[in-house]
């Protein structure tokens, strides 16, 4: 096995399914490439995260902490919160672990394609069938991320709604018209992924349009809020 | 007549006023404007001297605050908030700062330090930046020229062009086409969901380059002689090279991913598009 082969088992020596030739082989490569040791500390932290996900209580406000992620100043924050109390259906770090999981399926994807670098002139394509396990680990994690993401979605989306009307209408057309063209973009690529769900590229990029759809709310929703 | 007063009062109301006024900064302040509606313009002195001309309502004020390394330019009125005022402030060269507005034009000509400029529906234009650069619009067009720091624009529908700068670029936008011209960065990303993603510029050894779209091309237009593994990647899309660049392709049917190494493959590439073509490019 090539070293750059170990980055599609570090799941599997994770979770202490490599035989010992193999974890010890693994061991030696992972004392030589900080690239493979990063990788895995990361799957790490998105697995603890994990963890974490299930064990939360949901918390009967959590707006404060959304505003600060968001990037909204306390005093605003503070504003928009007498406006109109809300319900959160998810905590903190649920929103968290949200965000390192869909970073994770990113870098289950991008770990992917990293495995096919070999100092060759000629092109390889990647083998479009047996993804790696990590890999399908991380995307059988999905639905949990789905979950996570959608209720992110919703109440971002909620605090949209009730602030929109401080926004000029032009900005408004503006914004949501992106958000269509973001949901589009996870239109298709959620249907391509139906039709080849072990696509490393297509899981990364679902993931990276995911986010890109969240990072837009977030920046909707402060300046809705910051406009009062 | 009774319609005469109110129109006249209006007229007052609107009819415009000058300010100009210019205070001694502290060496290495930072410059702080949060403006609403107009324009905002900066250009730069020899002097330790902020100068601050402003065309306003009459019924505006437009006052400026040292305190401690912070400059503070502000207009307000005594009942709601001024509706459009044009800055055209003179700053020492270096100094650093944080524009801001709503419907707000900024237009900054270098050379400035650490900038962050954000506007909802006007564009941001800067020049000659020689620190961190952080600009971010939702209607607007972006264009940064010059910089030698780290550059960092978020855009939503407005085209965004990076040009002659050196140092990190990340650009980020949604439905607009990012082009970066001539830009020399041993880090650059750049991605959009809905346009055209064009760079011409070097590939360092070492480097880090990452160019994608959802549904628009990718444009890499670089020497021939870079040395950097290549790895590209679409569902529906296209990938042509010019021939100078020797690309070896195996895969039989368009899409999917590979990989390709350049020259001894230092530097790491990433080209992506659903299904917008991907070309390389001799420059």
């Amino acid at each position: 096995m090539t070293p750059d082969q170990w980055t599609a088992r570090l799941s599997e020596y994770l979770d202490g399914e490599l035989d010992g030739a193999e974890r010890q082989a693994l061991d030696a490569h992972l004392d030589k490439c900080a690239d493979c040791r990063d990788t895995l500390a990361e799957l790490k932290r998105v697995t603890l995260r994990a963890t974490a996900l299930s064990d939360r209580e949901p918390a009967a406000d959590l707006w404060p902490g959304i505003a600060a992620r968001i990037g909204l100043p306390a005093a605003t924050a503070a504003r928009v919160s007498r406006l109109a109390p809300r319900r959160w259906s998810f905590t903190l770090p649920q929103l968290a672990a949200a965000a390192l999981l869909l970073a994770a399926v990113g870098a289950g994807g991008f770990w992917a394609l990293q495995q096919s670098l070999t100092p060759t002139p000629v092109a390889r394509t990647q083998p479009e069938t047996a993804p790696p396990e990590g890999l399908a680990r991380l995307a059988s994690r999905r639905d949990e991320v789905d979950d996570v993401y959608d209720r992110a979605v919703a109440d971002l989306e909620r605090v949209l709604a009730e602030n929109r009307s401080r926004l000029d209408t032009a900005t408004v057309r503006v914004l949501e018209e992106s958000l269509r063209t973001i949901d589009r973009a996870l239109a298709r690529a959620r249907t391509a992924l139906a039709q080849d769900p072990s696509d490393s590229y297509l899981n990364a990029h679902l993931a990276e349009t995911m986010r890109r759809k969240l990072d837009l709310l977030r920046r909707a929703a402060a300046l809705a809020t910051a406009s009062s | 007549m009774a319609i005469t007063v109110p129109v006249l009062l209006l007229a007052a109301a609107a009819w415009p006023q000058q300010t100009d006024t210019t205070v001694a900064v502290p060496r290495g302040a930072r410059l702080e404007l949060d403006a609403h509606a107009g324009t905002i313009r900066v250009a730069t002195w020899e002097r330790n001297e902020l100068r601050v001309r402003a065309e306003h309502g009459s019924r505006d004020q437009v006052t400026v605050e040292v305190r401690g390394s912070v400059v503070k330019v502000d207009a307000s009125r005594r009942y709601g908030i001024p509706s459009f005022v044009e800055y055209d402030l003179t700053v020492p060269r270096g100094m650093a700062m944080e524009l801001g507005g709503v419907e707000t034009e900024i237009t900054v000509e270098g050379p400035v330090g650490d900038i962050t400029a954000s506007s909802v529906e006007g564009g941001i234009s800067i020049r000659g930046a020689t620190g961190t650069v952080s600009a971010n619009s939702v209607e607007g067009d972006i264009v940064i020229q010059g910089g030698t720091g780290t550059i960092h624009v978020t855009g939503v529908d407005g085209e965004i062009r990076v040009s002659d700068a050196k140092g990190e670029v990340t650009v980020e936008t949604v439905d607009s086409d990012i082009t970066l011209e001539n830009v020399d960065g041993t880090s650059v990303d750049a991605g959009t969901v809905d346009g055209t993603v064009i760079y011409r510029g070097t590939i360092h050894d070492g480097g880090r380059y990452r160019f994608t779209s959802h549904d628009g091309d990718v444009l890499l237009e670089v020497p021939e002689t870079i040395n950097a593994t290549v790895t590209v990647a679409t569902f529906e899309g296209s990938f042509e090279a010019d021939p100078a660049f020797k690309v070896q392709l195996t895969q039989a049917r368009p899409g999917k991913r590979f990989s390709f190494v350049l020259g001894n493959g230092s530097a790491r590439v990433e080209l992506e598009s659903f299904d917008g073509g991907i070309r390389l490019i001799r420059r």
